[in-house]
C-alpha cells in the first residue's frame, strides 16, 4: 500500500559529515536546486528553483542523503494533508486516519521508516501536528534559530523549517545541523547572542531532575477524554523522574486560534500575490489583459482552501476591516507573548497534549474549514509568541496515537528536548 | 522582529495593486457577506471564482468571520515589537543569472518574461 507521502522522489546525494549514511525527506515547500518544488500545488507542478534552500544546503553539508520531496497541504495551509493537489496521505500509524497536517508526508515516511529523519515546516503547528498524529517526534524551533531562506512562504512571521524524527535525541541533531544564523534571512539570530549554544544533541539526557513544568489549563479544557488521560499519565511519568508541576491559567489563550488564523490569512494574501502565471506558475495563455489573466491562472492554479484563506487574508486588511481584524490580532497576538513570558517566570517548559484531538478520519474535516482550524489551539499560540516547542509521541488514546507538546522559553530548545527525551 | 528575508520575500513590490487598504462599497455589515461581498474580495485578490465556489464561500465565511469577531474581547495590548533595522554593505554581489531567473516562466523573450498586456 502506497502512503503517498512523497510527490517527487528524486535522490540528491549530500558531501560527508555527521548525517552521512541517514535520509532525510524535505517536504516540498522548501526549495531544492534542480528537483521540482511544488507546495502541494497545481500552480507550482512544474516549478524548479534555480538554488537551494539554506536548510538544504546545510543538509547536503553534513552528509545526508535527500530521498525526496514530501507531500503536504498546498502551501501549508491545512491540518490534514487533504487539500495537496496531489492527494492525500495515509497515516501510517493509523490506517483509515490523517497523517495531520501540513507536514503529513515528512511524518509518515518517518513513522513507516520510508526515509530515517525529515524537514517539515511550521506556521501554527504544522511540524507538531502530524508528528502527534503519526507517533514521531517534531520540534518547532524558536522563530529565527532556522533560516527560512528559500523556503517558499506562506506566513513570514509564524513560520520555522523543523525536523521530524523517531526520537528526540535524533531530532535534536538534526536541529543542530539546520540552525544558524544566515545573511540571506535577516530574521535569523544567533543562539550565542541569547545566552546558549547550538549543542542540541547532548541535551537530549533525559535529565529532569528538578525541573518545574507549567500547565495552561485553558489547553487542557476542549481536549477529548482520551487525550487528556494520556497527557496525565506522560505527567506522571515526568514526575517519577524528579520533575515537579502546577497549573497555570493563560487567559489570553482563549484567543490565540482566531490570532492566528486572522495574521496567516492576512500575510498569505500577500504572499500568494506572486504567484501569477508570468514569472512562475501556471498560465493558459489566455486572452485578455493582465489582471483577467492573473485572476483565471489562480483560479486554475490554487485549490478551495488556498482560495479561502487567500480572499479572507485580503478581505481582514481591507479598509474598515483593518482594525477590527488585524489590529485585534496583532493586540491579542502581544497578549499571548506577555502571558507566555509571566508563565515562563515560575516554569521551565510549559506542557499540553499537542493536539486536543486524535486523528481525523480521512475527509472528515475536509467540508468543515472552522472545524479544522479549531484544531490548532495548542499549537498555534507557540507560533504567535515566536518560541521553540516539540510533540513528543506518549501512546495511545483508544488506539490512536497522543502527542504531548512541551514548551519553552525563547531559544530555551535545550530545556523542551531534555524535558522530553525523558519520554522518547 | 523584522519581517524579510529569502529571494520570494523580496518580491512584494511588484503587487502593488493588491496590497492592503482596499475599500469596500459602502453600507456593507458585518452580517452581510454574500456571494457579491466574496465575489467584490475575489476581484481585489484577482481570483476568479465560478458560482458555486462564491455560494459555498459566502457560507462558509459567516462562520469564520463571526468566529474572528470574538477578538473584539481582546484587551488592547501595548507592547513594544522588538524590531531592529538588518543592513548590509550596499556591493554587488552574486545572484541568480538571466537565464535561470528565466527557466520557470510559462514566456520569455529576449532574456525578458513576457506577460499579458496591462490593459
Amino acid at each position: 500500500m502506497s502512503l503517498n507521502a512523497y510527490i517527487t522522489e528524486a535522490r540528491i546525494e549530500g558531501g560527508d559529515g555527521p548525517l552521512a549514511s541517514k535520509t532525510v525527506a524535505v517536504k516540498d515547500n522548501i526549495s531544492t536546486e534542480g528537483v521540482r518544488t511544488t507546495c502541494g500545488s497545481a500552480m507550482l507542478a512544474e516549478y524548479v528553483p534555480p538554488y537551494d534552500a539554506t536548510a538544504v544546503e546545510r543538509l547536503l553539508d553534513a552528509g545526508a542523503t535527500i530521498p525526496g520531496k514530501t507531500n503536504m497541504d498546498e502551501f501549508g495551509m491545512g491540518t490534514t494533508t487533504e487539500t495537496s493537489a496531489f492527494g492525500p496521505v495515509e497515516n501510517p500509524a493509523a490506517p483509515g486516519h490523517v497523517p495531520g497536517g501540513s507536514s503529513g508526508g515528512s511524518a509518515a515516511v518517518v513513522a513507516s521508516g520510508a526515509a530515517d529523519l525529515a524537514l517539515g515546516t511550521d506556521t501554527g503547528g504544522s511540524v507538531r501536528c502530524p508528528a502527534a498524529f503519526c507517533g514521531v517526534v517534531g520540534i518547532k524551533p524558536t522563530y529565527g534559530l532556522v533560516s527560512r531562506y528559500g523556503l517558499i512562504a506562506y506566513a513570514n512571521s509564524l513560520e520555522q523549517i523543523g525536523p521530524i524524527a523517531p526520537s528526540v535525541a535524533e531530532a535534536a541533531e538534526l536541529l543542530e545541523v539546520i540552525a544558524g544564523p544566515d545573511d540571506r534571512d535577516a530574521t535569523t539570530h544567533d543562539a550565542r547572542d541569547h545566552g546558549t549554544d547550538y549543542e542540541f544533541g547532548a541535551a537530549a539526557d533525559g535529565d529532569v531532575e528538578g525541573m518545574e513544568i507549567g500547565v495552561p489549563t485553558e489547553l487542557l479544557d476542549g481536549a477529548d477524554e482520551a487525550v487528556v488521560d494520556q497527557f496525565w499519565a506522560a505527567i506522571d511519568e515526568l514526575e517519577a523522574e524528579g520533575a515537579s508541576y502546577h497549573e497555570i491559567s493563560l487567559p489570553s489563550l482563549e484567543h490565540a486560534v482566531e490570532a492566528y488564523y486572522v495574521i496567516a490569512m492576512s500575510e498569505a494574501s500577500s504572499n500568494l500575490a506572486r504567484f501569477d502565471g508570468v514569472r512562475y506558475g501556471t498560465s493558459g495563455g489566455y486572452d485578455g489583459n493582465w489582471n483577467e489573466t492573473f485572476a483565471r491562472s489562480r483560479e486554475e492554479g490554487f485549490g478551495e482552501e488556498v482560495k479561502r484563506r487567500i480572499l479572507l487574508g485580503t478581505y481582514a486588511l481591507s479598509a474598515g476591516y483593518h482594525d477590527k481584524y488585524y489590529k485585534k490580532a496583532q493586540d491579542a497576538r502581544a497578549w499571548v507573548q506577555g502571558d507566555f513570558d509571566a508563565a515562563f517566570e515560575d516554569a521551565d517548559v510549559l506542557a499540553s497534549p499537542t493536539m486536543p484531538i486524535t486523528p481525523f478520519e480521512m475527509g472528515e474535516s475536509l467540508d468543515d474549514p472552522l472545524k479544522m482550524y479549531l484544531a490548532d489551539a495548542n499549537t498555534t499560540p507557540v507560533n504567535l509568541a515566536n518560541l521553540p516547542a516539540i510533540s513528543v509521541p506518549i501512546g495511545d488514546g483508544s488506539g490512536l496515537p497522543v502527542g504531548l507538546q512541551l514548551v519553552g522559553p525563547a531559544f530555551g530548545e535545550k530545556q523542551i528536548i531534555r524535558a522530553g527525551s525523558a519520554l522518547a | 522582529m523584522v519581517v524579510s528575508g529569502g529571494i520570494f520575500s523580496e518580491s512584494e513590490s511588484r503587487t502593488e495593486t493588491l496590497s492592503a487598504r482596499k475599500t469596500f462599497p459602502t453600507g456593507m455589515s458585518d452580517s452581510d457577506v454574500g456571494p457579491e461581498t466574496v465575489e467584490h474580495i475575489a476581484e481585489l485578490a484577482r481570483v476568479e471564482l465560478d458560482e458555486e465556489e462564491r455560494t459555498l464561500f459566502a457560507e462558509q465565511f459567516e462562520d469564520i468571520l463571526s468566529y474572528f469577531e470574538t477578538l473584539d474581547e481582546v484587551p488592547e495590548t501595548d507592547r513594544e515589537p522588538e524590531l531592529t533595522n538588518v543592513m548590509r554593505p550596499d556591493e554587488r554581489r552574486q545572484s541568480l543569472d538571466q537565464d535561470e531567473a528565466l527557466q520557470n516562466a510559462p514566456e520569455a523573450e529576449d532574456g525578458q518574461f513576457k506577460g499579458p498586456r496591462v490593459s
